[in-house]
Formats: C-alpha cells, sequence, structure tokens
C-alpha cells in the first residue's frame, strides 16, 4: 500500500480513537460532576434534616491529602539555619536536641519537631506589615506556612506549618514582635523529607459532611451551624526525627472545633489543639 | 527539503501527536488504574510510618515498645490511668513516646533516691509507664529514635516516670534489683506539662495512694473502672511453605540447597551444611547453627534485638491472628554481640503466657541467628468478655505474698483463660 496513504489511514484511526476517548472522559466528567452535585445536595438536606445551618463555602467538593511520613533531615535543618541564623556553631545536648547559635541569634531544634529561636537585636526588622515580614522570612527559609487570622495578640503572629500546601494543624509557629523587628520564634515544625506516602481511599468533603451529621445525630457532638471545613493534616511524633501526617477535616462549628479523620472517618481530639482555628 | 517529504513529516508528526493524546485521554478514563490492580506488583497497603494492620502483615520492631500500664499525672494530683488495655496505653503512650526518647537520650548521670522520693515525684506533673519486663534503657531509648550513654543506658528497668522538674524533664525509674533513680535530662518540660493537662482524671491512682494497701508493690496501678478481659480461644499453627521458606532465608539457610525429611513424629526436618531446622506438628519451630557466625563487626544492643524481632514477626508474629508480639526480657554479654531475646504475645494488651516457655526465643550472635525456638500459635479474641477481680482486690491479696499482680491469658493449649498471678 501507497505510504501516504497508510499514514493517512492512521490519522484517521487516531483521530476516531482521540474522539471516542475525549468522548468518553468528557461523559465521565459530567458524570462526577453530576454525582457530586447529587451528593452535595442530600448532604445539605441531611444536614437539615440534622437542624445543622451550614455556610455557603462548606457546600464544595474537595479532597483530603495523603497520609505520609515525613522524617527530620540533619542537612536541610542545617540549611533552614544557616539562612536564619547566617553562619553558626552547633552543639548536640543529647536527645536529638540540637542548639545553635551564631552571632544574629540563637535556637534548639528538637525531634519532637519544637523549635525555639531567639533573635538579637534588630535581625528581622520589621517591613511593611509584621504578616509580611513572617512571610518573606518563612520563603527565604524554605518552609510553608498558612497565616493563622484573628489573633488577639498584635505583637503576634501565628502560622500554621503546611506540607505540600495543606496546614497542619498542631504545627503552629509564633512569631513576637517588639516595636520594630522580630524577637523570637516557637513552636512546632514539620519535619524535612517525606518518605512514605500512603494512596489510601479517603473521605472527600461530601463524605465528611455526611458523617459529621451522622455524629449530631448520635449525639457525639452538638451544634447548630457549621462554619467551615477544611482538609489538613495532624502530625505525630511518635520515633523521634520521625513524624506521621495523618489526613484529617477541621470542621469550625458553633458548639467548638470538631476534627474528623479522613481515614477512619473518627473524630479527633481537638485538644491539641488549644483554641488553634484556621 | 521538498514538499513531499514535509507532507510526510507532518503526518508522521501528527501520528506521534495523535498517539500521545489517545495516551493521556486513556489515562484520564482510569483504565490503566485497573489494569495496575490486576499486576501482582502492587504498593503496600500499609499506613506510612505506621505498623501495618495484624492479621497477616509485619509490625515494626519499635510496636515491641508496649507498655501495660500508662498513667497520666496532672499537676494538680488529677490521674488519667490504664492497664491490660492495650488502645488506650497505646494511645498514651505515642503521645508522649517522643518526649520520652528525648529525656533518655539527653538524660544525665542516675542520682540513686528512695522510693518515697520518687512515690513524691509522682504527684507533680508527668507520665509513667509500666512495662511486661525489665529492658536496658539504652535499648529503649534507641526504639524511640535516640541514643543513649553513660551510666543510666545500662540499667534494666521496668516502671518509670517522666516528670517535669523546673524548666528541664526528669527521669525517674526503677531498676529490675529495686533501686530508685532519678536523672535530670536537657529536654524541656513544657511541652511535657501541656500535653499532660489535656488528659481529664480519671479516678486511677498508684497503691501507695489509695490508701487500702498497706503492703505489695506501691507502684501498682490501679485504674478506675470495671475490669473486664475478651474471652480469646486460641489454637497451634502449622506454618505454610511460604513461611518456612521465609524463616529459612531469615536465618541464613538456603531452601534450595537444604535437604528436608520427615520423622515418626511428623516432624519435618530441614538441613544443611551448616544448620537444622525442625518444624514440629505441634507448630513449634525449633532452629539451631552448628557452625558460629564469623565477627562481622559490632552490631549493637539494637542491631541484635532487631534482627531477632524481624525474624520472629515475620514467621509467627504475623500469623497471630488478634495478638501482637511484645518484648518479653532480654540476656547479652558486655560486648552486647552475643543475645538471646525473648518474645511473648499479647492480646489487647494482656501477655500470654504458654505452658512451653515464651512465644520466640532466639539467641543472635553479630546480627545472625544462631538458634531459635518458636511457638506457633493464633489468637481470637471473641466477642464474649469477662469479669475480672478488680485490681484493687488482686493488688491485695498480691501484697499478702508482698508482689505485685499481673494479668495474663494462661494458654494452656486446649484453653485459654485470663487471670491474675503474682511472680
Amino acid at each position: 500500500m501507497d505510504k501516504r496513504l497508510l499514514e493517512r489511514i492512521i490519522i484517521i484511526i487516531l483521530l476516531l480513537v482521540n474522539l471516542f476517548l475525549l468522548l468518553i472522559v468528557l461523559s465521565d466528567k459530567l458524570e462526577t460532576r453530576r454525582n457530586e452535585a447529587e451528593m452535595l445536595r442530600a448532604a445539605e438536606t441531611l444536614l437539615e434534616n440534622s437542624g445543622i445551618a451550614a455556610a455557603d463555602k462548606v457546600f464544595a467538593v474537595q479532597s483530603a491529602p495523603p497520609a505520609c511520613a515525613v522524617r527530620r533531615d540533619a542537612a536541610a535543618e542545617t540549611e533552614k539555619v544557616t539562612s536564619l541564623l547566617g553562619s553558626h556553631s552547633q552543639q548536640d545536648l543529647g536527645g536529638n536536641i540540637l542548639f545553635y547559635r551564631s552571632d544574629k541569634g540563637q535556637a534548639v531544634f528538637r525531634g519532637t519537631g519544637e523549635v525555639d529561636i531567639l533573635f538579637s537585636g534588630n535581625e528581622v526588622a520589621v517591613r511593611g506589615s509584621r504578616e509580611k515580614t513572617v512571610e518573606r522570612l518563612m520563603q527565604r527559609v524554605g518552609a510553608e506556612v498558612l497565616l493563622r487570622e484573628g489573633t488577639k495578640d498584635e505583637m503576634r503572629v501565628e502560622c500554621f506549618c503546611c506540607w505540600n500546601g495543606y496546614p497542619v494543624f498542631n504545627a503552629v509557629l509564633n512569631f513576637d514582635f517588639n516595636d520594630r523587628s522580630l524577637y523570637m520564634v516557637g513552636g512546632t515544625r514539620t519535619f524535612d523529607i517525606e518518605t512514605e506516602s500512603s494512596d489510601d481511599a479517603l473521605l472527600n468533603s461530601v463524605s465528611v459532611l455526611t458523617r459529621f451529621a451522622e455524629m449530631v445525630q448520635a449525639q457525639d457532638f452538638a451544634c447548630t451551624r457549621l462554619e467551615s471545613l477544611q482538609p489538613g493534616y495532624l502530625m505525630n511524633v511518635s520515633v523521634s526525627g520521625e513524624s506521621v501526617l495523618t489526613p484529617v477535616w477541621y470542621l469550625q462549628t458553633d458548639g467548638g472545633a470538631l476534627l474528623i479523620n479522613a481515614e477512619t472517618g473518627r473524630m479527633e481530639n481537638t485538644a491539641a489543639l488549644k483554641g488553634v482555628s484556621p | 527539503m521538498n514538499k513531499e517529504k514535509k507532507a510526510s513529516l507532518l503526518r508522521q508528526g501528527a501520528i506521534v501527536v495523535l498517539l500521545i493524546t489517545a495516551s493521556l485521554l486513556l489515562g484520564e478514563t482510569g483504565y490503566f488504574d485497573g489494569l495496575r490492580e490486576l499486576l501482582p506488583i502492587s504498593a503496600s497497603e500499609s499506613r506510612p510510618g505506621e505498623a501495618a494492620p495484624q492479621n497477616g502483615q509485619t509490625q515494626k520492631p519499635t510496636d515491641a515498645v508496649r507498655p501495660l500500664t500508662a498513667v497520666v499525672c496532672g499537676s494538680g494530683g488529677g490521674r488519667y490511668g490504664a492497664a491490660y488495655h492495650d488502645e488506650t496505653t497505646m494511645a498514651v503512650f505515642r503521645r508522649f513516646s517522643a518526649d520520652l526518647g528525648e529525656a533518655l537520650g539527653s538524660a544525665g548521670a542516675p542520682v540513686g533516691i528512695t522510693e518515697a522520693e520518687f512515690c513524691s515525684r509522682l504527684r507533680g506533673s508527668g507520665v509513667f509507664f509500666g512495662f511486661h519486663c525489665a529492658q536496658p534503657l539504652e535499648l529503649l531509648s534507641g526504639w524511640l529514635g535516640t541514643e543513649m550513654s553513660g551510666e543510666a543506658a545500662g540499667h534494666r528497668v521496668q516502671l518509670l516516670f517522666l516528670c517535669a522538674a523546673g524548666e528541664q524533664t526528669e527521669l525517674c525509674y526503677r531498676t529490675e534489683t529495686g533501686e530508685f533513680f532519678a536523672c535530670a535530662t536537657a529536654a524541656p518540660a513544657a511541652g511535657l506539662s501541656g500535653r499532660t493537662e489535656e488528659y481529664l482524671p480519671d479516678g486511677s491512682c498508684f497503691a501507695f495512694e489509695c490508701g487500702k494497701l498497706s503492703a505489695g508493690d506501691a507502684l501498682t496501678v490501679i485504674p478506675a473502672g470495671q475490669a473486664t478481659a475478651a474471652v480469646v480461644k486460641s489454637a497451634a499453627v502449622n506454618p505454610g511453605e511460604a513461611d518456612i521458606e521465609e524463616l529459612m532465608r531469615g536465618v541464613g539457610m538456603n531452601s534450595y540447597v537444604a535437604n528436608s525429611y520427615t520423622e515418626a513424629d511428623g516432624t519435618t526436618v530441614y538441613v544443611d551444611e551448616t544448620a537444622t531446622l525442625r518444624v514440629r506438628a505441634d507448630g513449634s519451630i525449633a532452629f539451631r547453627r552448628t557452625a558460629l557466625p564469623v565477627n562481622m563487626g559490632h552490631v549493637g544492643l539494637t542491631g541484635n534485638v532487631n534482627s531477632a524481632w524481624q525474624i520472629a514477626e515475620r514467621c509467627i508474629g504475623k500469623n497471630c491472628g488478634d495478638a501482637v508480639l511484645l518484648f518479653a526480657g532480654l540476656g547479652f554479654d558486655s560486648t552486647q554481640d552475643n543475645c538471646t531475646v525473648y518474645l511473648d504475645y499479647a492480646v489487647n494488651g494482656i501477655p500470654v503466657r504458654l505452658a512451653s516457655g515464651h512465644a520466640a526465643e532466639i539467641v543472635v550472635r553479630f546480627g545472625s541467628v544462631v538458634q531459635l525456638r518458636l511457638n506457633c500459635r493464633t489468637y481470637t479474641a471473641t466477642e464474649e468478655t469477662k469479669t475480672l477481680l478488680p485490681m484493687l482486690q488482686a493488688a491485695a491479696i498480691a501484697a499478702q505474698r508482698d508482689a505485685e499482680p499481673k494479668l495474663i491469658y494462661a494458654d494452656r493449649s486446649d484453653a485459654t483463660d485470663c487471670i491474675w498471678v503474682t511472680d
């Protein structure tokens, strides 16, 4: 057969195959959207029947992030300290507690994830707002953070550490300022390197709303209004320098905050959050 | 380039582009995911960083660290306690294990204290753990991710209390010889104190506080609430061929080279040049290496224990049903290169005591197994529960013998019963 004719036939076949696959993909997406809309309507009805009013923004289909294991890395940590304190000395206090010191200040990094940093002088001067100063500093360090709104103390900025864009609700850093500069950072950070990730099926936002309604109906939790729903992580450090990030859904209600485990659907203990809310 | 050639190149380019877009669209349809699931190569289903669920899947050596009792002591003297309840004790342990690891790794020289001084410290803010057996603190430290050195590292401890002492934490413990020590640490106390305040008192107490016991172990934990235990059924397990092959690989036997034969009593024997493995019909396994391994360098205590643990976990740990393996003791020489590791089964936080000894007894030298005995058993916790003699009464009876009460499942092969014992 003539080569040109063969090529044309192949192109026509491939065009038809692409069209066919495109139709399948589009129809799948439409079907998914229809299902999601239906599930959202069902969730809304379920919440209404349970006596719970909900903010509109709650009714959006969102996915939970995957569970992962993250560990501390000496090199990455040294890099972060260098970007904060410049050239520094290091002292091992035992128990994976490292003390760093330089002319610009000092820092303690622990295997539990807790950090304490004290700046000397006006090393991190306020430029613009305190929030912008914190954002610039964290960008310099290479750490992902999410500013927490509603902090009562105007001389303090609170941030959630983030992992792959999702807030870790019990990894909070507090940035304390005086009139001119940042002088102290304290709290819990996320570790440096991801070692494992899971692809287990997780509850999406619609399933969580259903689960939440069940909890209220079973009187495991009391509230009348759901303000917001946000995916994120809880960090658990059971072995020094190693943490597991558990995907959770954070629900803010008029009855308080609620954490639902995105893997098991069970309520998580919010005691560790201590008034923290996104 | 002439027109014809250009047109041909364009057509070929179009074919390549269309092939790529077709592949991408095929990926979008999800048919690739379905194909991947059909393939035998699949990702592990365990959750990152944690032990896989039981019933056929293995756990990590750090899971051997399972306290039998846990008490969170609040600053106001309140107690939140649990004993022989795996879910609760492990939840408390995981909450504080990183603090404990940090304290162990940064512990200073131990200072002798009296029992009264230890009890006095229990009135402050901290967390108390009681383990199944005395274990070297350096082993506990290794499992929790830190390194311990100094005099305290060699102390064998079954009870310890991590408390806030001013700005730092203090590690207090009782050795297997009954002496009490306290070590200052470099770990800050703020986090520990904060975490202890998360727990509401539930009425638990120590024996020395409850006022009804004048003798016995003052540090026996008396939890609040009624003591119950699940009724457990047990049975011997005959390891399958795949398990035997994996065991042989683990102990360094070559399953392709080893000869096997069956004895009159049904025991299957595998023999190669350097070792013999006997698998009995009652589920017990014995292994002995005739040629000792050469010195391959210092492995250390944690390395040796972890080697033993992994062998046992892969053979009996994954087939024990609702039970888990629990660290039950350790013998080693001054070099720490020769170790004997003992493991027991435990169901829901209650250790199992076999008539024939431990679940596993493994002799390790330079990280290689030279001898082992395994008892392959499986346990099923039924829905039925048994109400036990309250801990306080058990402690009172044990006090008459100046001993501490221990709760166990006594596995007598034909029946398994949950009882209190005093040792």
